[in-house]
């Protein structure tokens, strides 16, 4: 104990942690970085000095995230003081609205339980989850002049991929398998997913690359198998069968080569082969330009999500003069540590102005496009509408990280009085709107539309109470996914928010578990109008504002049928 | 929102300050124990919310810092079940060491994180933003290569010899600090 470490065991000690930390640690390596933490005091203070680094450096590098890398790091070398401002600023300013607000619940506790009729009722899902498991082995990140093979499945951006062909007539896109490897796929092709690190390419064009976690990774073709052993190479399969195997960096093994099971060729860095049938193949000229290029895809993605974003933004200028939009919320911070969330709607309460608390910007639907990421249960938006409203029509840009509240907060009011509307999620996958009657609760439910599919992609959540069609819908991505009759609550119910919150609750005088409901994930549009919206308006809006361009799954068959 | 019950103002205004000040220790005690980002997120998001609900159960003026650990430490146990199958959770008597050990460098980890916003002001920018966008949220090695334009086994190469001239900078930065104390002699310039 208290022995210092020689030189060389610094070094293959640190060696060990930086395996630990990139996740790229064998199980032998893991069990001797284990062993010698159990055995040596002076080792475990390197191994807490070492992931130390690492815990600050998060910390460090999460001061940068709001400000898209480069500008930031620019002036934190002209100056140490940018470097810690916002970061401070950020909690000074932070530290007065928490105290006030994430521990009002606190406070409150204390106060017993007395109010139970505020939540909504809790016979259902109490102890049920998001539906769904994940059965995928690979994610679709990234796509270009995309276009799906005739009858294909349909994947949008983000996706999970389970084991399956993937088909597509023409564009490329990235698919990033579970094992660490990531092809570019360039139409016309037909890949089979087999698992998390093998796929068969029927034909096409594949790019590989592929990391240390990852090799071994596989792409069988109908006349051989490659095998990465490390980094990138490329493959083109014809449907007549011949085929180019391309090694860019690393090696990669062919086996099987010329009908022959136990014939094994390696091709290293900078060779190529052309290989047909049972021929054994010729050695061609290495050209990594033959095949989709990761960059370009950057390109073609970058310039195309900019055009995206500059259409939504000329069309949110527009949205903004529509007179019914009292609160609107474009995420659009001046400075990466605003701190006040300006309503850009017609509303002309200052309360509405929202008070940020604890939720860091962070990056939206589109590069360049800010966000507001809600993480702990002290994240939170407070925002004041004063005023009385018939109609209401609810819309978010959200993208959840994950549900995992038994009811998860969109825009709650504090109060749970007559005329009060919640609007929240259920972590059953459920959208709510919840309004308190004269005595009585109405919640109104969807069906479990959100599920584990949906976690981590943005989607747009949409909720309109209508008095004259007596009716409530849920919509999400402009498809109307339920209504329920209001007729049994007076339609003539002043509707009515006061203090409230975005992304979390703060309930005067409750407590308990059910009252713990912050959002989890990224909210980057908010609006809400004083009138119904009727589905078509909604459906615009999400046409509008959709992230990405890939073709979306038909929803046709999908549609439900009321 | 009951802000007008002054005698718990001062107990709220009390936990507020020391979550504010003390979150990044916490987070630093979970990480070495399950050194991936979201995972000790995860885990220091169940801990603020025991904390919050179990604060009245903390005597003021004790160790906050430990007291906040233990609740931590119960909560890395809990996960244990979901990380079981992982690699990067140690067995249990590894763990009590680590924590053990921890417990004894409390002020020297602060030192080295306070010394650290220097070290990263002498690197040079290339390195700088390599590093940095690494360890952004939700961010890897994979993106730190890509914005570098380097392959990945560069890039991972790169990021060791980036941390380990960090490593040695602090370490040189906090045995200035004090002189008089014996750490580790491995400091080297940053070049």
């Amino acid at each position: 104990m208290g022995e210092e470490l020689a030189d060389a065991d610094i070094l293959k000690l640190s060696a060990l942690c930086d395996e630990l930390v990139e996740g790229s640690i064998s199980a032998a390596r893991h069990a001797e970085l284990e062993q010698w933490l159990a055995a040596d005091e002076a080792a475990r203070r390197h191994y807490v000095r070492v992931l130390g680094l690492s815990a600050s450096l998060h910390e460090y590098a999460g001061e940068f995230e709001s400000e898209e890398g480069g500008a930031a790091i620019v002036e934190f070398s002209k100056s140490g003081e940018m470097f810690r401002w916002p970061w401070k600023a950020r909690l000074s300013l932070a530290a007065a609205l928490v105290a006030s607000l994430f521990l009002g619940a606190m406070l409150v506790r204390e106060e017993g339980g007395r109010d139970q009729s505020r939540s909504v009722a809790e016979t259902d899902g109490v102890n049920s989850e998001v539906r769904g498991q994940d059965d995928g082995v690979a994610v679709l990140t990234r796509a270009s002049g995309l276009e799906w093979a005739d009858g294909a499945t349909q994947y949008r951006l983000g996706d999970r991929i389970p084991v399956g062909e993937v088909q597509i007539a023409s564009g490329t896109v990235q698919i990033e398998f579970y094992s660490g490897a990531t092809v570019i796929l360039e139409g016309p092709a037909s890949l089979d997913i087999r698992s998390a690190n093998e796929a068969f390419c029927h034909y096409g064009k594949v790019r590989g690359n592929v990391p240390p976690q990852a090799i071994g990774f596989t792409v069988k073709t109908p006349e051989y198998d490659l095998v990465d052993l490390g980094t990138e190479f490329g493959i083109s399969v014809d449907k007549n069968g011949s085929s180019e195997v391309h090694v860019f960096e690393g090696k990669v093994e062919l086996r099987g080569v010329g009908g022959d099971a136990k014939t094994t060729m390696g091709l290293a860095a900078g060779e190529a082969m052309r290989l047909k049938g049972s021929a054994t193949g010729a050695l061609i000229g290495m050209d990594p330009a033959l095949f989709p290029e990761s960059s370009l895809l950057d390109d073609v993605d970058g310039a195309r999500a900019e055009s995206r974003f500059q259409k939504w933004k000329a069309f949110s200028n527009e949205l903004k003069n529509d007179p019914s939009l009292v609160a609107y919320y474009t995420f659009e911070p001046e400075r990466s540590w605003d701190r006040v969330l300006h309503n850009q709607g017609q509303g002309d309460a200052p309360g509405l102005n929202g008070a940020i608390v604890g939720a860091k910007w962070t990056g939206g639907r589109w590069p360049g496009k800010k966000a507001l990421d809600f993480k702990s249960p002290a994240d939170r938006v407070r925002l004041i509408l004063p005023g009385e409203f018939k109609a209401l029509t609810y819309g978010a840009w959200v993208r959840i990280d994950g549900l995992d509240r038994l009811w998860v907060s969109l825009l709650l009011t504090d109060d749970w009085k007559t005329g009060s509307p919640h609007w929240q999620l259920e972590r059953t996958g459920e959208m709510i709107l919840g309004v308190r009657g004269r005595g009585d609760d109405h919640n109104f439910y969807s069906k479990k539309e959100i599920g584990f599919k949906d976690l981590g992609r943005w989607m747009f959540l949409a909720t309109v109470f209508d008095p004259d069609k007596l009716e409530v819908r849920h919509l999400i991505d402009g498809r109307q996914v339920s209504w329920e009759s209001i007729v049994e609550l007076d339609k003539r119910l002043p509707l009515k928010f006061g203090a409230m919150e975005m992304g979390n609750y703060n309930p005067p005088g409750a407590t308990g578990s059910k009252n713990v409901r912050n959002f989890n994930g990224r909210i980057d549009e908010f609006m809400l109008f004083d009138r119904a919206l009727s589905v078509e308006e909604l459906k615009e809006i999400f046409q509008v504002g959709r992230p990405d361009a890939v073709a979306q799954k038909k929803y046709d068959e999908k549609e439900l049928n009321f | 929102m009951n802000l007008d019950h002054p005698h718990h103002e001062d107990s709220r205004a009390e936990l507020v300050g020391l979550l504010t000040r003390n979150q990044r220790k916490i987070f630093a005690y979970i990480y070495t124990l399950v050194p991936h980002r979201a995972d000790a997120e995860d885990i220091l998001q169940e801990t603020s919310v025991t904390i919050y609900e179990k604060f009245d159960e903390f005597e003021s003026g004790t160790d906050f810092v430990a007291w906040a650990n233990r609740i931590a430490w119960w909560k890395v146990k809990a996960a244990q079940q979901k990380f079981a199958r992982s690699k990067v959770v140690f067995n249990e008597e590894v763990m009590e060491a680590v924590v053990a050990t921890v417990g004894t460098m409390e002020e020297e980890m602060s030192d080295r994180h306070e010394a650290l916003g220097s070290c990263l002001k002498k690197l040079n920018e290339r390195d700088r933003r390599m590093v940095l966008t690494r360890y952004e949220s939700g961010s890897g090695v994979e993106r730190a290569a890509a914005q570098a334009g380097r392959s990945r086994p560069a890039a991972y190469k790169a990021l060791g010899r980036i941390r380990q001239l960090l490593l040695d900078c602090v370490t040189n930065e906090v045995h200035k600090l004090e002189p008089e104390q014996s750490v580790d002699r491995r400091s080297q310039l940053i070049s």
